[in-house]
């Protein structure tokens, strides 16, 4: 895109431009103008803008127009969510999950607290996040000790933890995957599968 | 890329959709009824005019003076027979001390003029250059940046947002020049009166429940469903785009939400929304066809 010049020529006559449009009714379309005015009344009509962000989902990257709108009590209502036509990335395209991405913000059907089903258990119930993690602490502990190799057929020193493998979502953000690497290794873990963004 | 692929239509059947399109706006759109009967009328004598010059292509030489001699007087006829009664006797008051000719230059020249001169010449020249393309455009005045035509240097009239090529997909957007109908691709986030691209300046007015969200929907073109005590958008397409650096405005119309949507045609129709965003201060940046 060539930069725009607007000298100060143009700009007076955008202005008289806008002077003239406002004797739009001087061309006489006087009954459009009167009929016009009245359903401009009932509009419901609010401002809104439009960001920029990128899709969370996996290393692509693909650039987002997200269409808010501020509520009367001051809070920002996401309303819409599309590809950006002008990103050389997707060039407006997003993959089925990418266009859902405003579920992860907004959702109806989003569950809202840790789901535990117990061994035997038909069915799933809420839990606290205190119960889920003790529960996450104790089941790590006893399979850590069931499965902890100490050394390899050879005889090789390796202190390894091979019942138990990580997988990280690709709405990690690059700290988020080291930091959690960095736990897991400190397990033992070798089972490792990130897909962590850029 | 011409206007005429904001409609989806050929070349040959741009005047078609455009009678479609006044057709079926006037029947939803009463408030427009007199404007759009007026502009129907116009029609057919652009189209003519249309059809001659693709005929006869007259050189970018004589395109001031072949307007002038060939496409006015039609354009007067149409006016006076079907305008209204204050644009008929402005006309009527004009032409007895101005040269035809003068006021068609003066629009080439992209000089400002008295709205009812604006009207004749851009009545008359527009479909002139939609028939005979760049070098005719070439003679216009104008600067050719991203901010005016690329073909004639004319303001940009309205933004269209294409249809996207496949499903999940945005299609981009473009300006449509006032003067030769020319459409060129231009940032979706960018006022196109100043080049102001910082979000917090830039606002949308459009109607409530015309975003996915608002129906409960998360993504983006699925089938709208209006709960059925919602009365629903008069103009559910389109949108004011209104900058707060330079309070410069124009109307865009989103032809994925409405294929039969015909740009020029749609614009013309939504007096409101001009009303609107003039009664919040905003300028549009060029005035349309008819004065709105």
């Amino acid at each position: 895109m060539s930069l725009p010049t607007v000298t100060r020529r143009d700009f007076l006559k955008v202005g008289a431009a806008g002077a003239s449009a406002l004797a739009a009714a001087g061309l006489g379309f006087d009954v459009a103008l009167a009929e016009s005015t009245k359903v401009k009344q009932q509009l419901r009509i609010a401002g809104a803008k439009e960001l920029h962000s990128v899709c969370p989902y996996c290393a692509v990257g693909c650039s987002l127009v997200a269409y808010t709108r501020q509520k009367s009590d001051g809070s920002v209502q996401l309303l819409q969510i599309e590809g950006d036509p002008d990103s050389p990335v997707n060039e407006g395209r997003l993959c089925p999950k990418g266009a859902t991405a405003m579920q992860l913000a907004v959702s109806p059907r989003r569950v809202e607290s840790p789901q535990y089903r117990a061994p035997g258990a038909t069915g799933w119930k809420s839990v606290s996040w205190d119960f889920v993690l003790d529960k996450i602490a104790q089941n790590v502990k006893s399979s850590r000790d069931a499965t902890f190799v100490t050394t390899d057929g050879n005889g090789n020193t390796v202190n390894r933890t091979e019942g138990i493998a990580f997988a990280g979502g690709a709405a990690f953000s690059s700290e988020e995957g080291y930091f959690a690497t960095k736990l897991m290794r400190s397990l033992g873990l070798v089972h490792l599968e990130q897909q962590a963004r850029v | 890329m011409s206007v005429a692929a904001a409609g989806t239509a050929a070349a040959s059947d741009v005047w078609t959709e455009r009678r479609r399109r006044v057709r079926e706006l006037r029947s939803h759109h009463g408030f427009a009824r007199q404007l759009l009967d007026f502009y129907g009328s116009l029609l057919g004598v652009q189209e003519k005019a249309f059809d001659d010059a693709a005929a006869s292509r007259p050189t970018a030489e004589k395109l001031c003076a072949y307007v002038a001699e060939l496409v006015v007087p039609s354009v007067i006829d149409v006016s006076v027979a079907a305008g209204p009664d204050s644009m008929r006797h402005e006309l009527i008051r004009r032409l007895e001390g101005t040269n035809p000719q003068a006021i068609v230059q003066t629009w080439i020249d992209g000089e400002d003029q008295p709205a009812v001169d604006r009207f004749l010449a851009r009545a008359a020249l527009g479909p002139v250059l939609e028939a005979l393309g760049a070098e005719a455009r070439a003679v216009c005045a104008g600067p050719r940046d991203a901010l005016h035509c690329p073909h004639c240097g004319g303001p940009p009239q309205l933004s269209y947002f294409a249809p996207g090529p496949e499903d999940l997909a945005t299609g981009p957007r473009y300006l449509v020049c006032a003067r030769c109908g020319a459409g060129w691709g231009f940032a979706r986030m960018t006022c196109a009166a100043c080049g102001e691209d910082r979000s917090a300046k830039l606002t949308i007015f459009s109607e409530h429940g015309t975003t996915s969200g608002e129906h409960g929907s998360v993504v983006r073109g699925l089938q709208r469903v209006v709960p059925a005590h919602d009365p629903g958008a008069v103009f559910p397409h389109l949108r004011i785009e209104a900058c707060e650096s330079c309070r410069g405005y124009l109307l865009s119309i989103d032809l994925a939400a409405d294929p039969g949507a015909v740009a020029v045609v749609d614009e013309l129709a939504a007096i409101p929304l001009d009303l609107y965003a003039r009664e919040r201060g905003f300028t549009k940046i060029t005035p349309n066809l008819m004065g709105f």
